[in-house]
């Protein structure tokens, strides 16, 4: 059986980045991962579900609706990929 | 074509003339398709369809996808309320052609992903293996759409 792929933070990251800027417009300058992606980067409701859906198809992996409900920052969208993918942060920093 | 498919106006608000949809024609959790004759004379034809009712027809398309969503969700007839819905995005769409009077136009619509009050689809307009209308369609349903 074929391994998923591991990814490091640091990875995780710079996919997740590279979707905020090229999807949404997001200014290189304002991802922090403290930024909040309402207030600080600008993304509405409407945002949401294109961003859990380009999210999926990077990592191929399946965010439940649960856990897209608990994401405010970018910290929470680095973390909940690394969760679904079996790893967690801690291990990763 | 099964007998157990509903009528549209049993999963969607929308009534002549501005229904755009005469049957449907498939329906799981995941699709829909349905079915329109463009017919001389009816809203919105000149001789052919008008684009936006191409883009129309598929969001209804996608309304009976919610419906159906609706009714398993209630356990029988949904609430009129739960059945509304606004299309707040489009993306990548494309029209190649307007459908002619007389001829059949399929709208298919497959789920992409749903998130909350949030409905995203992949949709496209075909006559036979003539593709005149695709892309992404993003709607908010349900009260306060």
């Amino acid at each position: 059986m074929a391994e998923s792929k591991r990814y490091t933070l640091e990875e995780v990251t710079s996919i997740v980045n590279a979707i905020m800027v090229d999807e949404f417009e997001v200014e290189p300058a304002d991802l922090r991962p403290e930024a909040k992606l309402n207030e600080d980067l600008g993304l509405d409701s409407l945002d949401g579900v294109d961003m859990v859906v380009a999210i999926e198809k990077a990592f191929h992996c399946r965010i439940a609706e649960e856990e897209a409900r608990k994401i405010r920052s970018l910290q929470d969208v680095y973390e909940r990929v690394l969760h679904r993918l079996g790893q967690s942060v801690s291990n990763e920093l | 074509m099964s007998s157990d498919l509903p009528q549209p106006t049993a999963l969607l608000p929308h009534r002549p003339p501005i229904l755009c949809i005469d049957r449907i024609l498939a329906l799981s959790a995941d699709e829909a398709v349905c079915e329109l004759e463009v017919r001389d004379g009816d809203h919105l034809v000149d001789g052919a369809l008008w684009e936006g009712s191409l883009i129309e027809g598929l969001a209804q398309t996608a309304a009976a996808l919610n419906g159906r969503f609706q009714t398993e969700a209630a356990g029988g007839a949904p609430a009129a309320e739960s059945l509304r819905g606004l299309l707040v995005g489009l993306r990548g769409l494309t029209v190649t052609r307007r459908p002619r009077a007389g001829e059949r136009v399929q709208f298919r619509v497959t789920l992409i992903k749903r998130l909350g009050p949030m409905i995203l689809v992949a949709g496209e307009a075909r006559c036979d293996d003539e593709v005149l209308a695709g892309g992404r369609l993003k709607f908010f349903v349900g009260p306060g759409a």
